[in-house]
Formats: structure tokens, C-alpha cells, sequence
């Protein structure tokens, strides 16, 4: 016989299904005598149906089966901190920099700590440990500063636009933890949860979902400094991975403007840039011109000023053909940024324009017209253009790229509308202008190209008999145009630098 | 009505125990399986218990990175689920600890951020005449839920939501199954007589 007392420790796991088969009989059959017990069971048991009729379910985020290992996998890399690449101790790193300023953080808080629980030492230890806890006070201030996380957001879209994932994780961790040292409120709190799970799904490249999420932390922590950094996320993605560019447009407007109220010059000055390249990258270009030059005039010696110029100089170059603008901007990157160019990789493309448009200034800019409309043409007509460039100012700059194109063209129509002439080796090259020559139909340019096939054996096969052989047809082929007598003064220099070699020799 | 909670086969067990082994051998690729084998529970759980959609994917992963970090140390007496479990749930009680010492961060989770949806989806679902009463049925049963005492809220939602086994809860709690039982004991009654009003009503209805 079942008393009530042992009955009510079977309730639950009858009303689970998990009592056995005696058990369950014994408490069935003490349920048909005692009421009370029986009212217990029903009305727990009503109560448990009420509760699953308005079952609510988990809310998964979207993707979550597929996208959760990844995002726990980067979380994990993201802790690792390992360097990607081995880095000597003594290189300047940005990380290392704020890593350096944490330590030194944590050290003021120790000092500062210390510095209470000593207070009554000898005052000379005393007033020195408050003349470091100061010190220290005011990197901490600095700190709090919307400054450091100003330096970070930077640092966190940089790396992401470069596509440096692991360093992207390493900074958003420093970040982390910066903020978690931080006195925060509780809106920057939530700010902080909603930022570090957008920074592990931009580590695990779900795109669309840590735009969503940034995009939250913008709505709910506006005012965060996280915000900045959101803002600046979302535009980076909605232009680089979602092509999305109206959007990554209007949250560059958005950061401009806040930027400008604050007045930080930094932040203004990227959100400007990046602005005018979104405006490029949507077709806009009159926006984007624009954009570029508002950037030039309000931070002319800004970090951001080469690569203005540089943009400025190629859509006027490509897009409005303003070609005396385009050379003067083209000039002065030439002149006065050296350093910048180089490391934009852009040396070569400078220099040659720039030498282009200065020997055709007396032409006014004629063959540069001509060069740049053949460019944004591929078909048989290009093929006339940089003939007629060849035949019409021969011996110039543009005369030997029209060269160069005609051997693009030449090479098939696979690689025409795409490579460019450094795709080409030396014997593709000869290969590509024979085809020039038995192509063309002006017979300059066919004079020009056997020039051409006679220096690259000469300058880079080292070939001279076959040098000499190409230079002599020419002599012999096209006596009446100019190109016959730079034929006769290159052998003559290639037979006097032979016997040269014979002299020495014997 | 209820899941019907069981413990997990010896077979997982050994499976999990075997992945374990793999991961502690340097083989990071095991510990995605595991992650897959769990990710979903284990995201239920912190989501029925902090009721809020980004906290509970912060707490899913960090329940994984620090499982990760302390895999070392798992005894395999216990199912590997319930040690991973209890990781989870003692994260989410703290988080609700944390929450419940900021209280403008309750009020916008709670007002915000989880009703609305939820209203939302039911009223998706079911017929106008229904919405009123069905909405608040659920915003009753949720007020009753989170009114309940830590330990007995968690007990109920493993049990009654996840429909695991009370000898798992027991491991998952660190306690005996006749704790369990009490605890479950009691937050049925409570929860019966929080919610005895609309009980009836619905009895009725």
C-alpha cells in the first residue's frame, strides 16, 4: 500500500513517463482511493498541457546549422593569438602598440591599487607611487578615450579590407579586451556582446549575417563607440562583399557627418574617402570626382591624398579625357609622392602617362585621344587607331604603346581585351608582331615593328646576329622612311661594340 | 505532450568519448563534429534560459571555447553531453545574474527584444479570434516561468523544453535525481497555481 508521502515523489516522473511498471501501478492504484493525490496529478498535468499549447519555440539564428562550427572554429583562432607571419621583436606593429598601452593600463591599475592600500608608507615612496599612478592615470585616460578605439576601428576595417583575416581576429580579441577593461554602461555592454559575435561572423566570412548584426548594435548602442566601427563594417560589406552600394554610400554620409560634428579628423577623412570611392565604384563618376576633390582641398596633406590624386588623375585620364588636368595631377604625384606611388604600385602607370601626355601636349593631346579610344575598343577599329597613332607620330611614347597594343591584339582574341603586353615573353612578343607586320597596312608601322623584334634580340635574347639580321631588313625593305636610318646607327653601334669585344679578346 | 527524455546511448557515449580523444591528440577537425553533434541543444538551452537571440549565440560559443580549453579535463564516468550542458548553464545563470544587477538591460531585452517576435510569430499562425487570448496566454506562462526560483526554472526547462532524461539533469546540475524531482516537484506546483486562473479558463474554453 502507497501512502501519500511516497505517492507525491512518483508524481513528476509519472507525469514524465519515467517510472517503471510497478511503480506506475502502485501509484495508479493510489491515485483510484486518494483524491487529493489525484487532483494533484491533474491539475499539474492540465497545467503542463497550458504550458505546451503556447510552446514557444527556439528562435535559431538564420544558417545557424552551417554557420555555428565556423563561427566557434574563429572564435577558437581568434583566442589563439598565434602571429601569422614570424615578426622580429623589434618591428613596429600596430597591434604590438596597443597591446603595449594595455599592458601599461593594467600596470596603473596595480600601481594606482597599490598606491591606496599604501598609503600611510614614508611619503617619499608615497608622493612617487601618486606621481606614477598619475602618469599612468592620464595613459588610462587616454585609454577610455574614444581615441584608442578610434585607432583600433581603423585598424579593424584596414585589415579587413585587405583581407587579413587573422589579423582582423587578433585585433577585434585586443579589442575585447580593451573594452572589457573599460568602465562600460549597459548599453555599451550589449554593444560589446552584439560587436563580438559580428566580429566572429566576419572571421568565419558569413558576410550578410555580420552586417545584420552590426547594423543591430547601430540601432540599439548608437551612441556607443562601437558604433563607429559598426557603421564603418556595414559600408565596408555592403561595398566589398554584397556589392551593395547605395547602402555602403548612405553609411559613409552617415559616418561623415558624425565625424564632422566631432570633429575627428581621421575618421572624417576616411569616411570622405571611402565616400568617393563608393561613388566610383557605382558608376557615379561627376559624385566621385567630386567627392575626391572636397577630400584634396579639406586634408591636403592627409594620408589619404595620394590615392585621391592617383583616382582623380585615372578618371580623368579614362573617363572625361580632360588630359591637361590629367597631367597636371599626374605631375604632381610624380614629383611629390614618389614613396606613395610605389607602394600603391602604381610607378609604372604614373610615369608612362605622364610621359605620354607630356610629348603630346604640342599635339594637343591628339594621340592621347586617339590612344585612349582605342583602348575602350577591341575590335578591328582599335587596330586602325594604333596604326594611325604609329604612322602619325612616330618615334613618341604613344607611338610605342600603340605598339605594344597592336601586340595584344595580335596575340588572339583570348587574351586581347585583357592582358596587358607584361603578359607577354619575349618570343610572344617576336611571335605577336610578325602577325603585326603581316596584319598592318601601312608599311611605318611594319618599319617600327621590325625595329621592335631587332631590340628585343638585342636587349633581352642577347642575340645580336639575329639584332643585326632584323635592323638590316629594315635598311633594306624601307629605305625611304625614318626608321632606315635608326636601322643603319644601331648596327653600326652593334658591329662596333663587336669588334670591341674581339679586341678585348684577343 | 513531453519529449521523452532518455539518456544517451552507450554508443554515443563512446563516440564522444573517441572524438575527445582525437581532439586532445591535436585533431581540431573532432571538435567541429562535436560542435555539430551539440551546437543545437546546447543553443537551446542558453536561449530558453536568457530568452535572447544574440546573448544566447555568445553563450553557445563561449560554452564551446571553454569546453574546448578545458577538454583535459572531462571525466568520461559522465556523458559528455551533460558536462558540456552544465558549461552552458551555469554561462547563462551567471549572464542572467550579470543582467539582473543592470536593470535597464532586462527591460529592453525583455520589452524589446524577445516579445514582440514571439507575439509576432503566433499571431502569424493562428486565427484573429484567437490572437488576444492566445498572446496572452503566452506572455502569462512566460512570466510564470521566469518567476520561478533559478534552480527550479533551469530544472523545468531541461526537463519540460529540452525533454532531457532527469538522470541527465542530475549529472547537469551536479546533484541527485531526488533533488531533481523535488525541484520539479515544486516548480509544477508553482507553476499550476501562477497559472491557475487561465488554467481554468482554457479548461473551460
Amino acid at each position: 500500500m502507497l501512502r501519500c508521502y511516497r505517492a507525491r515523489k512518483l508524481i513528476v516522473p509519472y507525469l514524465y513517463g519515467e517510472l517503471d511498471e510497478r511503480a506506475r501501478t502502485q501509484l495508479e492504484a493510489h491515485l483510484d482511493r486518494c483524491a487529493r493525490c489525484a487532483a494533484e496529478v491533474a491539475t499539474r498535468s492540465e497545467t503542463l498541457q497550458l504550458i505546451d499549447r503556447a510552446r514557444q519555440e527556439v528562435d535559431y539564428p538564420e544558417r545557424f546549422e552551417h554557420r555555428f562550427p565556423a563561427m566557434v572554429r574563429a572564435r577558437i583562432e581568434m583566442d589563439d593569438r598565434e602571429p601569422a607571419v614570424a615578426r622580429p621583436l623589434w618591428a613596429p606593429s600596430p597591434v604590438r602598440q596597443v597591446a603595449v598601452m594595455f599592458c601599461t593600463l593594467l600596470l596603473g591599475v596595480l600601481i594606482g591599487s597599490s598606491t591606496m592600500v599604501f598609503g600611510g608608507l614614508r611619503s617619499a615612496h608615497y608622493s612617487r607611487l601618486v606621481n606614477d599612478a598619475r602618469q599612468l592615470e592620464a595613459v588610462r585616460k587616454a585609454i577610455e578615450s574614444e581615441r584608442v578605439l578610434d585607432q583600433l576601428v581603423a585598424l579593424k576595417v584596414q585589415l579587413a579590407e585587405e583581407g587579413k583575416v587573422h589579423s582582423f581576429a587578433k585585433v577585434a580579441a585586443l579589442e575585447n579586451v580593451l573594452v572589457d577593461v573599460m568602465p562600460l554602461s549597459d548599453a555599451e555592454q550589449r554593444a560589446r556582446y552584439l560587436a563580438r559575435n559580428a566580429d566572429s561572423e566576419v572571421v568565419a566570412g558569413n558576410f550578410a549575417e555580420a552586417s545584420r548584426m552590426y547594423e543591430t548594435l547601430l540601432q540599439s548602442c548608437p551612441e556607443s563607440p562601437l558604433a563607429s566601427d559598426a557603421r564603418q563594417m556595414v559600408a565596408f560589406i555592403a561595398k566589398e562583399k554584397l556589392a551593395d552600394y547605395p547602402e555602403a554610400a548612405r553609411q559613409y554620409e552617415v559616418e561623415l557627418a558624425r565625424a564632422e560634428q566631432r570633429e575627428t579628423t581621421e575618421r572624417m577623412e576616411r569616411a570622405a574617402f571611402d565616400l568617393a570611392e563608393t561613388c566610383l565604384a557605382m558608376g557615379e563618376y561627376d559624385k566621385a570626382v567630386d567627392a575626391y576633390w572636397s577630400l584634396l582641398e579639406r586634408f591636403p596633406t592627409g594620408s589619404r591624398t595620394p590615392a585621391a590624386m592617383l583616382k582623380l588623375s585615372d578618371l580623368y585620364f579614362d573617363r572625361f579625357r580632360d588630359f591637361g588636368t590629367a597631367r597636371e595631377l599626374y605631375y604632381q604625384l610624380a614629383s611629390g609622392y614618389g614613396g606613395a606611388i610605389d607602394e600603391m604600385g602604381a610607378r609604372p602607370r604614373v610615369e608612362t602617362r605622364l610621359a605620354m601626355l607630356e610629348q603630346s601636349a604640342r599635339y594637343g593631346f591628339k594621340p592621347v585621344e586617339i590612344f585612349v579610344e582605342a583602348a575602350g575598343i577591341t575590335d578591328q577599329r582599335a587596330f586602325g587607331l594604333y596604326e594611325k597613332i604609329i604612322h602619325m607620330y612616330p618615334n613618341t611614347v604613344v607611338a610605342k604603346l600603340a605598339l605594344d597594343e597592336l601586340c595584344v591584339l595580335a596575340s588572339g582574341p583570348d587574351l586581347a581585351p585583357l592582358a596587358s603586353i607584361d603578359a607577354l615573353s619575349d618570343e610572344q612578343r617576336i611571335d605577336a608582331l610578325r602577325t603585326v607586320i603581316a596584319r598592318c597596312r601601312r608599311k611605318d608601322v611594319a618599319a617600327f615593328a621590325h625595329m621592335a623584334i631587332g631590340d628585343i634580340f638585342r636587349d633581352q635574347i642577347k642575340d645580336f646576329r639575329l639584332a643585326r639580321r632584323e635592323y638590316q631588313y629594315v635598311l633594306d625593305r624601307y629605305p625611304e622612311y625614318l626608321e632606315a636610318s635608326e636601322a643603319q646607327s644601331r648596327i653600326n653601334k652593334l658591329v662596333l661594340a663587336a669588334s670591341e669585344e674581339d679586341r678585348r679578346r684577343s | 505532450m513531453v519529449k521523452n527524455g532518455e539518456s544517451p546511448p552507450a554508443a554515443t557515449q563512446r563516440e564522444d568519448e573517441l572524438l575527445v580523444q582525437d581532439v586532445l591528440r591535436g585533431e581540431s577537425g573532432s571538435f567541429d563534429t562535436i560542435v555539430r553533434r551539440y551546437q543545437s541543444i546546447v543553443y537551446a538551452v542558453s536561449y530558453r534560459l536568457v530568452r535572447n537571440r544574440e546573448d544566447a549565440l555568445d553563450i553557445a560559443q563561449e560554452a564551446f571555447i571553454k569546453a574546448f580549453r578545458s577538454l583535459h579535463t572531462w571525466q568520461p564516468t559522465g556523458a559528455f553531453k551533460s558536462w558540456l550542458l552544465r558549461i552552458a548553464t551555469n554561462m547563462s545563470i551567471d549572464h542572467l545574474r550579470r543582467r539582473s544587477r543592470m536593470p535597464a538591460f532586462v527591460e529592453r531585452d525583455a520589452v524589446g527584444q524577445l516579445e514582440p517576435d514571439a507575439v509576432d510569430e503566433r499571431v502569424r499562425i493562428k486565427e484573429p479570434s484567437e490572437r488576444a487570448s492566445e498572446s496572452e496566454l503566452g506572455s502569462a506562462i512566460q512570466t510564470a516561468v521566469d518567476k520561478l526560483p533559478e534552480k527550479q526554472r533551469t530544472v523545468f526547462i531541461l526537463r519540460h523544453y529540452e525533454g532531457l532524461s532527469l538522470k541527465e539533469i542530475a549529472e547537469i546540475m551536479n546533484c541527485t535525481e531526488g533533488t531533481i524531482k523535488t525541484h520539479l516537484f515544486r516548480a509544477t506546483g508553482k507553476l499550476r497555481d501562477e497559472l491557475g486562473a487561465v488554467r481554468r479558463d482554457f479548461m473551460r474554453g
